[in-house]
């Protein structure tokens, strides 16, 4: 064990953010909201997808990403570039992709007039074009965004001119994950849940492990680490220009339930894929704005699960949970996998009731503030890093 | 008689082939449709075989399971799909989650 179990370490460590209350009025203003989708949605980096969503040349994706009002398509060009476009027909602006994910083929049709786009965007057909005027098909392709990858991870800035390069917006979290075995695992399973809450709430309703211990006491009450009086310490916190980082280590004699115990014991296909970059044994990474990248160690293979909380509206969320294991080689590893799978996705689906619980409460301003304690430093954090983008509260 | 739809070792357990369903929401939903009592007769009759199972399993090929041996792999997902609730829940009045079945999976 390395944690450290005192009190206050993370404050200690960084005292220039304070340890006062912060305010929650940004959680459910509309105004906020507004300012939020202008000055942080459209001009940083976004994760939109990740490489898989669109394996071979000529495959798409589609992002609809609401709060910037875009839907964008991702596509795979032939000779292999990763390019982002508006999903948007030059001809009058209709849709042209109406699926979340397929391929190019012989290309792109608009359904409305047929204008057709090949796998890079370009404009290459238009039903009647002699009856159009001075109508240069080479001036007239999707309009592209931004988009870059890192790590199979595809990121989209819709500002034209972004004021940094994916890498420096990355940072710190690059620098700790790069050549990290992210090829090696593959996407098994992908949730959605639409809840009546603010992005931010159920943002912050994940960046802490202080409610394990209570709201999930049930399912995983007792698996990371906990001081003498049965309350959570993370192993590490740090705190990126913009990112956040915490880390935890499992209890060494964490109960495991009866399946979970036989799994461990009849799972006969040996060690596989290792994470050298996890800090502790579980690393929950905060990309801001609306991204999640865990990294968890299990008993024979490491695995991740990344989040995407999705904006529709001030009072309205799509929490998106992708889980990614190294492709499983026999039936015993593939039922592991199902089962810290279906684990995790119970404990999420109580997460969603607090979510929404969480939302009204605020809603009612019965409270102005949140009282953080020194394990919830990141979210402290990220809401000081929301305000230096967006502006604080009541002087936006 | 109707033809047998598991591997001749696992014929005891073909009452409950209603739970070799191929996707998660599919086991969810069976899962949410029984009753307590009917969810723990299929847990302690599927749980004690795993670890045949999973030796029986793992003489094939993953990628490629018999049609027969594919659908005993999907009974033990059925068991991963109820195990959190017959261990750890232990009832359903004990579940403090949002329906499972507005939790949207998409494989």
């Amino acid at each position: 064990m390395k944690t450290l179990l005192r009190n206050k370490q993370w404050a200690e460590k960084y005292p220039e953010l304070g340890t006062g209350p912060v305010a929650a009025e940004s959680c459910v203003s509309p105004e906020y909201y507004e300012l939020e989708r202008e000055r942080v949605f459209r001009r940083t980096w976004i994760n939109v997808c990740r490489t898989d969503d669109l394996p071979e040349p000529g495959d798409f994706f589609v992002r609809d990403l609401k709060v910037c009002d875009a839907s964008l398509l991702i596509m795979r060009g032939k000779d292999g570039v990763v390019r982002g476009f508006h999903n948007v027909c030059s001809h009058r602006s209709n849709m042209v992709v109406t699926k979340e994910k397929g391929a190019c083929g012989t290309g792109l049709f608009c359904p409305f007039h047929n204008w057709q786009y090949n796998d890079k965007g370009e404009l290459v057909g238009v039903p009647d074009e002699e009856n159009f005027f001075d109508l240069d098909k080479s001036r007239h392709g999707l309009t592209p965004v931004n988009t870059d990858v890192w790590q199979g991870f595809v990121f989209v800035h819709l500002d034209p001119q972004p004021d940094e390069s994916l890498r420096d917006y990355l940072g710190e979290v690059a620098e700790r994950l790069d050549g990290g075995p992210f090829e090696e695992l593959a996407c098994l399973q992908t949730y959605k849940c639409e809840e009546r809450t603010n992005w931010k709430i159920a943002l912050d309703a994940q960046n802490e492990v202080y409610h394990l211990p209570f709201q999930h006491q049930r399912l995983i009450g007792h698996t990371f680490l906990l001081n003498e009086k049965n309350h959570t310490r993370v192993l590490e916190v740090e705190l990126y220009k913009r990112h956040t980082l915490w880390s935890c280590e499992f209890v060494p004699d964490f109960k495991l339930s009866p399946l979970e115990e036989l799994l461990g014991k009849i799972d006969s296909g040996g060690e596989g894929v290792r994470i050298p970059q996890l800090v502790g044994e579980f690393d929950f990474y905060v990309l801001f704005p609306n991204t999640v990248i865990i990294l968890f160690r299990g008993p024979l293979e490491d695995g991740m699960v990344t989040y995407n909380f999705w904006p529709l509206a001030v009072d309205r969320t799509i929490w998106e949970v992708r889980y990614y294991f190294p492709s499983a080689e026999s039936a015993g590893r593939r039922i592991g996998q199902e089962f810290f799978k279906c684990l995790i996705r119970d404990v999420q689906q109580e997460d969603s009731v607090a979510h929404e619980a969480l939302y009204r409460g605020i809603l009612s301003r019965a409270k102005p503030h949140f009282q953080f304690q020194d394990e919830e430093i990141t979210i402290r954090y990220f809401h000081k890093v929301l305000e230096d983008h967006v502006g604080s509260f009541g002087n936006a | 008689m109707s033809e047998l739809t598991l591997p001749a070792a696992f014929v005891d357990l073909e009452p409950f082939i209603a739970w070799a369903l191929e996707r998660e929401r599919e086991r969810t939903e069976q899962r949410e449709a029984s009753t307590m009592d009917e969810i723990r007769i299929f847990y302690d009759a599927v749980f004690p075989r795993m670890e045949e199972i999973v030796a029986h399993l793992d003489g094939f090929a993953f990628d490629a399971l018999p049609e027969k041996e594919h659908r005993l792999f999907l009974l033990t997902l059925s068991l991963v799909e109820v195990s959190n609730l017959v261990e750890r829940y232990k009832r359903r009045e004990a579940v403090t989650a949002i329906s499972p079945l507005d939790y949207s999976s998409v494989q």
